[in-house]
């Protein structure tokens, strides 16, 4: 790593701070454009003025939007994201309790989507309009126009209900049972998997076959180099630029959680997270898990970054 | 007397006694016309009778299929027949309370060392009984506090919990308490006066910003002259203050664990329930163990009970036929009945406090005018509502009482029905007699947009238009807002948390009803409604929720078109599980025959 790729990755991140910045003011923004507030939740319909005017006096609801951010962003720049208007929980331990699951599933569904689309993909390019691409095709396309809760539902009733193979939903930490969390997050990493397969595999095979067609190909072969090291070492390695573009885009997406495979398979994610604090206007968690939402996506984004220079060496930053 | 004390107190004897004791403060000549009968009395309201049929209805509830607990038809009555769920045979009653009932029927079921795990439709917001007041917080709150006294419905009977005996009544502005012995808290000291005194001061103390205050705003003072003595000292006679200490807002905290702990997170130690909190992980699940001192030896019958917090239907159904889930109080009611048909599955319904109606705001131009009101309460089909969005599973509302409750007058059915020729009399007499267009509101819940749908394409019949918005649930209550000309028409329920029929008039629909929303004011109609409160005389009390039921027919301030049932289901192998209208759930004493 040579200092000017230092010097990059330092730009990168300074770059990244008014980016966060961007987002917590447009998130903050947005949560107070719509209707209600935290009070509405906590009383619901039996709301009367005064205890109305109680609970946002409590929460500082009754300040001007401006002294409310500032008091927010001033504790985020000393490390403190806030409490929970409706757990009464520092937000950054309910962010740690809800992360566990989401990473641990969106870690596996990413190793087995990228497992699954890269042979698809390239098997789809090098035999292009044969069985193998159709079958590509077909799989990809499934996979990008069948919704994840669909899936999610149909899977639950035909291995948990039907054939009672797999628990119908809820998760098992790891500390109880090995079998047991694997049990219970099978279906959701494969479902996940699938979709992000697809996109994936599009995106590879119709790189692959611009790579494939490429001169430096043809030359490559009327030269005998053999055709599996061609696909392999040359084409995909020049196909995978813009793939890890998408790559780096799924990455950060399935750590951000999924709202509505968690809601299906009753998994207490970060998406559901994110989902209950929207609908009870718990403003510091949605402050806090979107500022966690924008670190992952300019990590990822950085880490692509990073890989476009190990992948091509004539990539220089 | 002394035997009503030790076993408890049915509600209408307990009124008679304190109507006359407080018709002898208020109207001492209607003691002498009201007094003498076995089905006269109270001073309370009106509602407090009308709901001992209402919740003897719901002790009979419609089992549908297996092997069913304790609140089968077989075991507590005639089974509900839709559409008329309190008169169609009431509940055989008995003289049990929801405990001793349930454990009548567990008392041989053999302890089970297991788990017995049941859903929740989101988490919890606390378990501080005097701060949260949610239902998920109702429900998680009732396995680790007690109350001095219960409610049971299914004989429609005040029982003592922590107490030792029901109070002497004969002063209505002051009732006193002794407390059982030997009650211990879940951190092992024994439950004293004074922990009950602390409880009900810290309410005192936060005056309205306290939720229960509304209930016990009547109390003055309360002192503990010895350790097992309580006494409650009231501003003024209040009859609704004994029924209002079985709520689980009057539920008793420990002394002192308020300064040491946030007990809206950590309810260790504070209470003396029959489950202690083991763990809770946000959005997920609530853990229980059994509290081995708990003051009811031999119950809780199973080790442990988890709440698991379910927010899609889909996926509640297929945990609770999958087995992971052992009941669910949720059951979405289009699918009742094919999950309570399932093999190894029961289920029943049972009349619920919960009606839906469309809520109309008086202050807009359109709500106005009584014709345009009227002219849509013509044009809305409740039965046809019942049918198609509750498949069945309610009854048809024709006012803000339930049909066949002592205190339904049926004469409000000649005043509100579904009859398209009147809507379009009625429209034509109104401001708009050509239609109009509006919006009608509701919240974003799959079943209650279903029901605004029907509802368009109803009062599409008679030209008025009404454009479907649904918003979420808290941009809908924000929305529909007293004072606010801006909205026109939403579709809401409500679900009084005290089973009384007057409660949601009350509330809502007087002139400073605590929630009010729809602007309606009728001084005949709070006038009726005060004298309620007053009059220890049933027959007054009858003839004054008529002439209310009447009132409103014409005024049409809302228009109610159904009364819910609520949908239970749950594994065979769960033995005596009782249900509460509203969202009370008791499992302390639900045995579990699973090997």
């Amino acid at each position: 790593m040579n200092a000017r790729f230092v010097g990059y990755l330092g730009r990168r991140l300074l770059l990244a701070i008014p980016v966060l910045f961007g987002v917590s003011i447009v998130s903050f923004l947005l949560i107070h454009l719509a209707p209600g507030n935290v009070a509405n939740t906590l009383l619901g319909d039996q709301a009367t003025p005064e205890l109305t005017a109680e609970i946002e006096h409590r929460y500082h609801l009754d300040q001007p939007l401006p002294n409310q951010y500032i008091t927010w962003i001033s504790h985020v720049a000393r490390g403190d994201l806030g409490q929970s208007f409706i757990n009464h929980e520092p937000v950054s331990k309910l962010l740690l309790q809800r992360a566990g699951v989401t990473v641990e599933i969106g870690v596996l569904a990413f190793i087995l989507a990228l497992a699954g689309a890269i042979p698809l993909g390239v098997a789809a390019a090098t035999h292009r309009n044969h069985k193998q691409d159709y079958a590509s095709s077909v799989i990809s396309l499934l996979g990008i126009s069948i919704p994840d809760f669909w899936l999610g539902i149909l899977a639950i009733l035909f291995f948990g209900v039907k054939l009672k193979w797999l628990p119908a939903g809820g998760f098992v930490h790891l500390s109880e049972s090995v079998t047991g969390n694997l049990k219970s997050v099978l279906l959701p990493v494969l479902i996940l998997a699938f979709i992000n397969m697809a996109l994936i595999t599009r995106m590879l095979r119709a790189s692959m076959i611009e790579t494939l067609g490429q001169n430096y190909i043809l030359t490559a072969r009327a030269m005998g180099v053999p055709w599996r090291t061609v696909v392999w070492d040359d084409g995909l390695r020049n196909a995978f630029i813009p793939t890890l573009t998408i790559i780096g885009l799924t990455l950060a997406r399935v750590l951000a959680g999924t709202i509505l495979l968690e809601t299906v398979f009753s998994l207490p994610g970060f998406g559901r997270l994110v989902a209950d604090s929207v609908f009870n206007r718990d403003v510091p968690t949605i402050q806090g898990a979107l500022f966690v939402v924008g670190v992952l996506y300019v990590v990822a984004n950085v880490l692509v970054d990073i890989l476009y220079s190990v992948i091509d060496p004539r990539i220089r930053y | 007397m002394d035997d009503r004390l030790s076993k408890g107190i049915d509600r209408r004897t307990f009124l008679r006694m304190l109507g006359i004791a407080s018709g002898a403060l208020f109207v001492p000549g209607a003691v002498a016309c009201g007094g003498g009968s076995g089905n006269t009395p109270t001073s309370s309201s009106a509602s407090t009778s009308a709901a001992t049929s209402a919740s003897a209805g719901a002790s009979s509830p419609a089992a549908t299929s297996g092997s069913s607990p304790a609140a089968s038809p077989s075991a507590s009555g005639t089974p509900m027949i839709t559409g008329s769920p309190a008169a169609s045979g009431g509940g055989s009653a008995g003289q049990f309370s929801t405990f001793e009932s349930g454990a009548k029927v567990t008392a041989d079921i053999p302890f089970y060392d297991g788990t017995l795990t049941v859903d929740m439709l989101q988490n919890p917001q606390g378990l501080d009984p005097q701060v949260n007041t949610n239902n998920e917080s109702f429900m998680a709150m009732l396995e680790i506090y007690e109350q001095l006294i219960d409610y049971d419905p299914q004989s429609d009977m005040y029982y003592p919990q922590l107490a030792e005996e029901m109070p002497d009544i004969s002063n209505p502005q002051e009732y006193s308490f002794k407390l059982r012995q030997g009650v211990k808290f879940h951190d092992g000291s024994e439950l004293t006066s004074a922990d009950v005194k602390d409880t009900f001061d810290y309410i005192l103390k936060m005056g309205s910003k306290a939720p229960p205050y509304s209930l016990y705003n009547s109390l003055d003072t309360v002192e503990a002259p010895d350790p097992y003595s309580v006494i409650f000292k009231l501003k003024t006679p209040n009859a609704m203050f004994i029924p209002f200490l079985s709520s689980i807002m009057g539920g008793i905290v420990k002394k002192g664990s308020r300064d040491k702990q946030d007990l809206t997170r950590d309810p260790k130690g504070a209470g003396c329930g029959p489950f202690t909190l083991t763990e809770w992980v946000n959005g997920d699940h609530l853990s229980y163990e059994r509290f081995e001192d708990y003051f009811r030896k031999g119950y809780p019958k199973f080790q442990k009970l988890v709440y698991k917090v379910i927010v899609d239907d889909s996926a509640r159904e297929a945990q609770l036929l999958s087995g992971a889930l052992d009941l669910s109080g949720y059951v979405p009611k289009k699918d009742f009945d094919r999950v309570s048909k399932t093999k190894g599955i029961s289920g029943a319904h049972f009349p619920s406090t919960r009606v839906d109606y469309v809520q109309l705001n008086l202050i807009h131009e359109l709500g106005k005018d009584e014709h345009i009101r009227r002219a849509m309460a013509f044009a809305i089909d409740n039965e046809a509502l019942v049918k198609n969005t509750l498949y069945g599973l309610g009854t048809a509302a024709h006012g803000p009482v339930c049909p066949g409750t002592p205190f339904y007058d049926p004469a409000v059915e000649k005043v509100a029905y579904f009859d398209l020729n009147k809507a379009k009399d009625e429209l034509s007499k109104s401001s708009k007699p050509d239609g109009f267009e509006f919006d009608l509101l509701c919240e974003n819940n799959p079943y209650i947009v279903q029901q605004a749908t029907l509802i368009q394409a109803m009062l599409g019949k008679i030209n008025i238009k009404a454009n479907v918005t649904p918003l979420e649930k808290v941009a809908y209550t924000t929305k529909i807002k007293k004072g606010d000309p801006n909205w026109f028409a939403g579709v809401s329920n409500w679900t009084s948390s005290v089973d009384i029929p007057d409660y949601q008039i009350k509330l809502v629909f007087t002139t400073n009803g605590s929630y009010q929303r729809t602007s309606y004011s009728n001084a005949d109609v709070d006038k009726l409604v005060g004298e309620l409160e007053q009059t220890p005389d049933i027959a007054v009390q009858k003839a004054n929720m008529s002439k209310i039921q009447l009132q409103m027919a014409q005024d049409m301030p809302s228009i109610w078109f159904a009364w819910e049932d609520w949908c239970v289901a749950w594994q065979d192998y769960v033995k005596g599980y009782k249900s509460v209208p509203g969202y009370y759930e008791y499992f302390d004493f639900v045995g579990v025959e699973k090997h």
